[in-house]
């Protein structure tokens, strides 16, 4: 069913909030990343509510409180510390990220404040040891501009990555800690988004915005979109937790047509819902209010002086990226590279001869493993840019190249050196042909194309591609 | 409230006729920011005047030329409106006294039990009344009549032994009044000194005496008041246990409190819940929180006679001496105007008197400062630095020297603020016992048997 956006008074409104790649958490010296090893202990709260600033407690966290539950946090070697398990006052904010924010609030035209006040704002459904999540609101204003006009940036704010869900029954939830006070950068927009396409695109743009300063982390989860939606006399909703931008346009429109059946019996309720996997959305609390915030006193106020945000140098604009990339690669490829993941990676092999090689592993092959459910997130960037590297001295095939990103997800702690790197080139592959040639002229006399793709073979197998020696030995023999 | 401000702004504020907590608008070149005009804290910079937004963050705006200030004429968001009191609780609590249920008396010192956010300081303060704690912790009621005074706001690093004697007189008042326990929140910096006092003010004890506090404070959802307090108030409610004790987290989780013995625990973490530990000892019980199970590892028993009040001498001056490596005989000699002085010792006793070269001169002239002390009046006690552990002065030589010029310690195995509250309170009611007395066991705060406790 196709929706008329406009007939139906479509109001919506997207916030971003994308993982950073600094070096620390937020507000701790942890590594912001996420653990492959075992918890080594878990420890267990419970929660209650409490005021905010304005002395009021507020409705989404009273409402949390009466499911009383118990909390348990798993812990992790070197990636957990007291901080996350609110066994200690935060540490300083981190400047990292928050030089990033600024970035950003420069790439959009923000309007930056003078003194950022951390605040805490109440979350009790557990996914904070604290209670709350620490969040600085740096800057408001902006503007991004789209197929279907310019869209208004609301705020944009830093914040703490909440715990990760691990198990969740009625009485009590799981959570990992390791992935609690990761730096988020929230960027919220006015509800001027226009369709379930348009907000794909506002979406996709605040995403590249964010990786161009080159500091985004990739993966799964990393960027999660919340949208806020109303229909003409509704109610506003917010639907939380979109991970997958394929999924964003379906979800927004089963909610549109959701509501749209509330209207006509007069049921629509200002809540908030969390996407599912198949596009739907569920119910999850009533929706928040700003009562839930109070200022975290435990870190104090950062003035931001003009010297201090003038040394904060701008990233390039996407567009101007996207004009450089189009002077050097195909136009699709040029588009997939700007919206990929990969952005700062191929950027340092832009001026490579192989770049549109590289451009094509960073976008279509990663795109495939990732299909495959090959955990491609998991490689590191140095042994990522190590194996572009032998890519563009030709040490490896670019055939090998899948299955050795495929061995690397799976390993990732594996030093590329010790992978099967000795890997067939085209050129090592004609060397090996003229080899075979010589040792078997009379297989060479008479054409014997099977018999001398078994010799090659001996040599090249899970070196090279069988198609390519099939297609070498093809063109050697009719030489 | 607007003193954190710069007179510029403050002025500005005057001009728009605006006041804390009006809706105003900030211009500055073409933005203008509406929100609420809130204090500011002490931290940060004065220049920057503070507004909540309506998305309830709070943001700083830097008065500059071109900067103006007005009320504006917007109106509020509309906020639900309920009866509101202080801590945020919608209803002030209404409770009936009910006479199945035994009397707790709460008595409050200030502290993180008792605190929220200070524009003053931007830290957090202790400023909730005891109505407000109750209405915190509804709980506490199910199983006793409460009564819930301020005795004093303080930081617990502000207290003074006139404090102790405070303190003292009005839980003497409140057992005489009939309560069944009592139970004091207390900040955690100093909580196992004062509960070593009272133990010791308070003598032949009938009921429970139970300290409380929070590592992390209560205006937070993850504070561990609430377990601690709520658990303090059900063990002093139904407990056998006429002593001193302290109820606070066992672990990191919020599943059980432990009640620790007065004088032999303290707290060893700067923040964590599970920062109180016992030393040389078992706790008494483990209190767990969601069953309301008490799990007894030990009972106090109850010392015979009437129970009566032995105060601290406000005047009384007891130091605490640390050792280190490169000590100066001055240092000792600083307190002989002390009618007391703890010392620190290095392993089972150890001090810095051996001169052994010629860099350890000074280590004769520290062993004749210690005599000179004692010889003097101050009475000079060891404990030990290890923290766990017994003194034992027998072991090596140098250490029998100590005990030659009558310093006291051997065999202890109190805490060092265990061992500076007990000189001071012997020495404010037994100046003439105190030093056959300090070797005593009074209070449980020394024992025979070196218990074998890990946790």
């Amino acid at each position: 069913m196709v929706v008329d956006y406009e007939a139906v008074g479509f109001k919506c409104g997207i916030e971003i909030h994308n993982r950073l790649s600094t070096h620390e958490k937020l507000f701790c010296s942890c590594i912001p990343k996420l653990s492959a090893e075992k918890p080594n202990f878990t420890i267990t709260r419970r929660l209650r509510p409490v005021a905010g600033e304005m002395g009021r407690v507020d409705v989404a966290a009273s409402y949390e409180f009466l499911r009383d539950r118990t909390f348990h946090y798993q812990c992790f070697p070197n990636i957990t510390c007291e901080v996350e398990r609110d066994e200690e006052p935060p540490h300083p904010l981190n400047m990292e990220a928050l030089t990033v924010a600024i970035q950003v609030c420069k790439l959009l035209g923000s309007r930056i404040v003078d003194e950022v006040h951390v605040m805490r704002k109440t979350i009790i459904d557990g996914s904070n040891t604290t209670s709350f999540q620490r969040t600085a609101l740096i800057a408001t204003g902006g503007i991004i501009s789209t197929s279907l006009g310019p869209v208004r940036i609301q705020a944009i704010s830093i914040e703490e990555e909440s715990a990760g869900i691990v198990e969740q029954k009625e009485d009590r939830v799981v959570y990992r800690l390791d992935r609690l006070g990761i730096p988020l950068i929230e960027i919220s927009t006015f509800p001027e988004v226009k369709s379930a396409a348009h907000a794909r695109e506002v979406s996709e743009k605040l995403g590249m915005i964010v990786r161009s300063t080159g500091k985004s982390q990739r993966g799964i989860g990393v960027t999660r979109q919340d949208i806020n939606l109303s229909v003409k006399g509704g109610k506003r909703v917010e639907v939380k937790g979109v991970q997958e931008l394929d999924l964003m346009e379906t979800l927004i429109e089963k909610e549109v047509l959701r509501q749209v059946e509330l209207m006509k019996i007069g049921k629509s309720e200002e809540e908030t819902r969390v996407a599912q996997p198949d596009g739907t959305t569920v119910f999850s609390r009533p929706l928040p209010g700003g009562e839930r915030m109070y200022p975290e006193t435990d870190v104090p106020p950062i003035s931001l002086l003009p010297n201090f945000l003038a040394s904060i140098q701008t990233p390039e604009t996407f567009e101007r990226k996207l004009a450089r990339f189009q002077s050097i690669l195909p136009k699709d490829l040029a588009e997939q590279v700007l919206k990929s993941d990969y952005l700062d990676i191929f950027e340092s092999f832009e001026r490579s001869p192989e770049h549109v090689l590289i451009a094509s592993v960073l976008t279509n092959t990663i795109k495939d493993l990732r299909r495959k459910g090959i955990p491609v997130e998991s490689i590191q960037d140095s042994q990522l840019r190590e194996l572009l590297s032998a890519l563009e001295l030709k040490k490896i095939a670019k055939e090998a190249v899948p299955q050795l990103l495929e061995k690397l997800s799976r390993n990732p702690e594996m030093p590329l050196s010790t992978l099967p790197m000795q890997q067939f080139s085209e050129e090592d592959l004609r060397k090996l042909v003229k080899k075979v040639f010589q040792k078997w002229p009379a297989l060479v006399g008479e054409k014997k194309f099977p018999a001398l793709m078994g010799e090659v073979m001996k040599e090249a197998r899970g070196k090279i591609d069988g198609a390519v020696v099939k297609t070498v030995l093809e063109e050697e023999l009719n030489k | 409230m607007l003193e954190n401000y710069s007179a510029a702004v403050q002025a500005a504020i005057k001009i728009a006729k605006a006041k804390l907590g009006n809706r105003v608008q900030v211009s500055k070149g073409t933005a203008v920011y509406e929100g609420i005009l809130m204090p500011r804290i002490s931290q940060g910079s004065p220049d920057c005047i503070v507004l909540k937004m309506d998305s309830g963050y709070n943001i700083g705006i830097k008065f500059v030329k071109g900067v103006s200030i007005e009320l504006s004429h917007t109106k509020e968001p509309a906020v639900p409106k309920v009866p509101v009191s202080e801590s945020g609780v919608h209803e002030k609590p209404k409770f009936k006294t009910d006479s199945s249920k035994p009397t707790i008396a709460i008595l409050h010192t200030g502290g993180t039990v008792a605190s929220k956010v200070d524009y003053k300081t931007g830290g957090v303060a202790s400023s909730f009344t005891p109505e407000d704690i109750i209405g915190m912790f509804p709980e506490i009621a199910e199983f006793a009549n409460i009564k819930s005074r301020l005795v004093r706001n303080m930081w617990s690093q502000d207290m003074r032994f006139p404090h102790y004697n405070i303190l003292a007189k009005e839980i003497e008042k409140e057992i005489r009044a009939g309560a069944r326990g009592i139970v004091i929140t207390h900040g955690t910096d100093t909580l196992h000194i004062t509960s070593a006092a009272l133990s010791f003010a308070l003598e032949n004890l009938s009921v429970p005496v139970i300290l409380a506090g929070s590592q992390r404070s209560s205006d937070r959802g993850s504070s561990d008041a609430a377990m601690n307090l709520i658990n303090a108030v059900f063990f002093a409610a139904t407990a056998d246990f006429p002593a001193v004790g302290v109820c606070m987290h066992s672990s990191s989780s919020d599943d059980r409190c432990w009640i620790l013995p007065a004088c032999k625990c303290r707290k060893l973490h700067s923040s964590r819940r599970d920062a109180f530990r016992p030393v040389n000892s078992y706790p008494y019980a483990f209190v767990d929180y969601r069953t309301r199970k008490i799990d007894w590892v030990s009972k106090p028993t109850k010392t015979p006679g009437p129970f009566r009040l032995k105060l601290f001498n406000e005047k009384i001056k007891v130091g605490i001496l640390r050792f280190r490596v490169n000590m100066f005989a001055s240092e000792f000699l600083f307190y002989k105007d002390y009618d007391g002085l703890i010392v620190e010792t290095s392993g089972l006793g150890n001090l810095p008197t051996s001169e052994i070269d010629e860099f350890t001169k000074e280590h004769t002239k520290i062993l004749k400062s210690l005599e000179e002390l004692v010889k003097g009046g101050t009475v000079v006690a060891l404990s030990p630095l290890a923290i766990y552990g017994r003194l034992n002065l027998n072991v090596y030589e140098n250490q029998r020297a100590l005990q030659s010029i009558g310093i006291l310690g051997n065999f202890s195995d109190m805490t060092t603020d265990t061992s500076y509250i007990k000189l001071s309170w012997l020495l404010s009611n037994y100046p003439k016992e105190a030093k056959e007395l300090f070797g005593k066991n009074l209070r449980g705060e020394l024992s025979d048997r070196t218990e074998v406790f890990f946790v």
